[in-house]
């Protein structure tokens, strides 16, 4: 009984001695000019060879680590990274790249051109013709000029090529490094210390880089599996910063303490319709359906406003390819919608099936406002929530659907990225959008290296996709982050990146 | 005294489930708004006299949802226990009463099933044929059936030897008669306590699985549903959650208090 007694008390004893001992470990007072702690919604159990990297949040957050001969500037322009410059020869198939001054790899051995080669020739992969994406299909072979110049042959000539070699997929790594999958070596501003499953990634800042490094010294990306606990991780400063906070999330965030910052997703939100199926093979039936939904009230619903309308499949992020006028090309207008029933033979409304992803809420909720709003024209729209495979399956692959909200992203920053889906015999035309016109001019702004006649021939696209009402077009969803006031700077970009280069201490 | 507790409970069960099955009713003849009518003014607009439960997100009267949504909950409770009900005791009267060969094949089929949570039986179905109110209706009363069948046989079982059967049969009374007119009645009590307690558990598992997003769709309404919707404004509004909760509460305890007393009079006997 008294041993008993004992062994209690020493656990007693033990017990808190381990919590007062855990108090020590937490370095949240830590300095802010040293560190940052960022949350992470899903664990990095990704490659780490940059060629194979398939999650969209790995890429995301190594987007710091690796660079290809060009990147995106936080404006959505391509500029030289691990290349200073290139020439492209006249008839647009050749691409010679000069080597960055003095760039050095994470293990501070210099870029050669051997690397650059080894490591196109491998995202190309030229020769097992199984490219990493397949706009490298394109890329017929790369060569060694010298020692500081190397050329790019392809098969046709690509104006977007600079663009594809600025994803991630095409990033530069040392042909020395024997293991790339699990030593991650780029020419990055961060380079990539350790990674523990299902808990956090670190990076450190590389202090050789070739434009001004970093401001901050040691990032840790934390991995907040359960979205219901990241407004108290936030508050209680156990992370410093996290992206795409719902808005429920967000009201429960300490305002004093934290900054929201608000941009886009850079997605297409739209009800996407099925051209081939009936009734939305009639123009007539679409364009009502376009007059008939409110979309600023939907914003209202589902994101208190915030987010930006758009007119077709494009967002304002990418400049000079945006036509604002296709905005408000239809107008909330019931009468209108009323008389495009009538006139195509549905005077009486119809019934059709909204078929949604369960797991993404806004989508869900658009779909709830949708539904409700075209009850005013006699239009019956049933909600159908299927799980993210399903959806895959049968409806974006299937195809077999009447209609369904989702958001479309662009892989690459280039306009041919949102638009290449809507030709008539593109595999992942899930709309099943038919228009010879759409065809001509995307083959047209493919085929041509002038800027201008590029950009015209694809606004000329996203119109005629307004005027088809191929879809009923809403918005590019607002995307919220929250920032500890501690540090200031974050910056988004208009692709699927969180470059932790932008954020500083705050002026103190 | 104890007999005094009993009726107690038993009235207070009645109330409770009575004046929610009231309450649901009540929304067929009189609903303040429509319950799917949207209104952006009022988002997430807290109890006052014109909402007396509040406003949901969409700017929803949380008053008629309730009504709406527990009236629905209801139906699809009762529905998929006539559906359980059914299949459980026709296939434990028949396993309890012949026996045998087959009694013993559907007895390791139902063990199995046993061995299967309810809630997935319906999950499984659900993912198999699609959504749907009626498929909804159907998968919990087929998730019902295994339990409902063991209950039923061992009772069947038991009757089977009674003397009461041995003279029915001697007078050249056919099976049939014997089993609905001779020992169904005799089983009551058991039958009528496994009704009340697959009716809470469907209740149950209905709210479970809308809360999963795979019940009831939306924009219909239904309790375990707007409890899903309402998860997310657990902290700005919570009258979302605690209406729709308590309305489902009142209706599951007071099914408990009158299966208890059920239970408890079987005890006696």
């Amino acid at each position: 009984m008294k041993s008993r007694r004992r062994i209690s008390l020493l656990f007693g004893l033990l017990l808190t001695l381990t919590i007062a001992l855990c108090a020590c470990t937490g370095d949240k007072a830590a300095d802010a000019s040293s560190s940052i702690t960022i949350g992470i919604p899903q664990d990095i159990e990704d490659s780490l060879d940059p060629h194979e990297m398939l999650a969209a949040g790995t890429k995301e957050i190594f987007f710091n680590v690796y660079e290809g001969l060009y990147k995106t500037d936080v404006d959505g322009n391509i500029v030289p990274a691990v290349a200073s410059d290139v020439v492209i020869s006249e008839d647009g198939c050749k691409y010679t790249f000069t080597i960055r001054e003095g760039i050095k790899f994470h293990d501070n051995n210099p870029v050669t051109a051997e690397d650059i080669a080894y490591s196109i020739a491998k995202c190309a992969d030229i020769e097992g013709g199984n490219p990493a994406i397949s706009a490298f299909s394109n890329i017929q072979s790369v060569e060694i000029d010298d020692e500081k110049h190397v050329t790019i042959s392809l098969a046709e000539p690509d104006s977007d090529l600079l663009a594809v070699l600025a994803s991630i997929e095409a990033a530069i790594i040392p042909k020395s490094n024997p293991t790339p999958s699990q030593t991650a070596i780029g020419t990055g501003p961060y380079c990539f210390v350790s990674r523990s499953p299902l808990e956090n990634i670190k990076m450190k800042r590389f202090d050789a880089y070739w434009k001004t490094p970093a401001a901050i010294e040691n990032v840790t990306f934390k991995i907040c599996a359960n979205a219901d606990t990241i407004a108290m991780e936030l508050n209680g400063g156990t992370i410093d910063m996290f992206c795409r906070l719902t808005s429920a999330q967000m009201a429960e965030i300490d305002k004093s303490k934290f900054e929201i910052l608000e941009g886009t997703m850079n997605l297409v939100q739209a009800v996407y319709l099925n051209n081939a199926a009936e009734p939305f093979q009639d123009v007539r039936v679409r364009q009502a359906l376009c007059h008939a939904v409110n979309r600023e009230e939907i914003l209202q619903f589902v994101s208190d406003g915030k987010g930006t309308l758009i007119g077709s499949s494009m967002i304002p992020a990418f400049g000079k390819y945006f036509d604002d006028n296709l905005t408000n090309q239809y107008p909330y207008d019931i009468e209108k919608a009323k008389a495009l029933l009538k006139e195509a033979g549905y005077e009486n409304g119809f019934d059709f099936k909204i078929t949604v992803p369960s797991n993404y809420q806004q989508h869900v909720d658009t779909a709830q406002v949708v539904a409700e709003q075209l009850k005013a024209v006699n239009v019956n729209a049933e909600i159908v929530l299927v799980d993210w495979d399903t959806w895959l399956s049968d409806t974006y692959v299937g195809r077999n659907f009447d209609a369904t909200v989702i958001g479309v992203d662009a892989p690459q920053l280039t306009a041919s990225a949102f638009l290449d889906r809507f030709v008539s015999d593109a595999g992942d035309n899930f709309i099943n959008y038919q228009n010879s016109g759409y065809d001509a001019s995307f083959a047209q702004a493919m085929g041509t290296t002038d800027d201008a006649l590029r950009t015209d021939a694809f606004r000329n696209c996203e119109k005629l996709l307004a005027e088809d009402a191929a879809n009923i077009y809403i918005q590019d969803l607002p995307e919220f982050v929250a920032l500890n006031k501690k540090y200031s700077g974050y910056r988004f970009y208009p692709i699927y990146v969180l470059d932790v280069t932008t954020i500083q201490p705050a002026a103190q | 005294m104890k007999r005094k507790n009993l009726n107690t409970n038993f009235i207070l069960g009645c109330v409770l489930l009575g004046s929610i099955v009231f309450f649901a009713l009540s929304g067929l003849v009189f609903m303040p708004y429509d319950p799917e009518a949207m209104d952006v003014t009022a988002k997430l607009a807290a109890p006052s006299f014109t909402h007396p439960f509040g406003c949901d997100n969409f700017g929803r009267d949380i008053f008629s949802r309730t009504q709406s949504g527990a009236l629905i909950t209801l139906c699809i409770g009762t529905a998929s226990v006539v559906i359980g009900t059914i299949g459980g005791t026709i296939l434990g009267a028949l396993m309890g009463y012949y026996g045998g060969v087959t009694d013993g094949i559907l007895m390791r089929i139902l063990d199995v099933l046993f061995a299967i949570p309810s809630v997935l039986l319906a999950l499984i179905f659900i993912s198999l044929f699609g959504n749907g109110n009626l498929n909804v209706i159907l998968a919990l009363g087929i998730a019902i059936i295994p339990s409902f069948a063991k209950m039923m046989r061992q009772e069947f079982l038991k009757e089977r030897e009674m003397g009461y059967v041995q003279t029915a049969k001697m007078l050249g009374a056919g099976d049939l008669r014997i089993l609905l007119v001779h020992i169904l009645p005799n089983v009551m009590p058991t039958f009528l306590n496994c009704i009340l307690i697959s009716f809470n558990n469907t209740v149950l598992a209905e709210a479970g699985m809308s809360y999963l997003g795979i019940g009831v769709q939306p924009p219909q309404a239904s309790l375990g549903r707007m409890l899903s919707e309402a998860q997310g404004y657990l902290r700005s509004a919570p009258f979302y959650t605690i209406f729709p909760g308590l309305i489902m509460i009142i209706m599951l305890f007071g099914i408990s208090l009158i299966s208890e007393k059920g239970r408890k009079q079987n005890a006696l006997r």
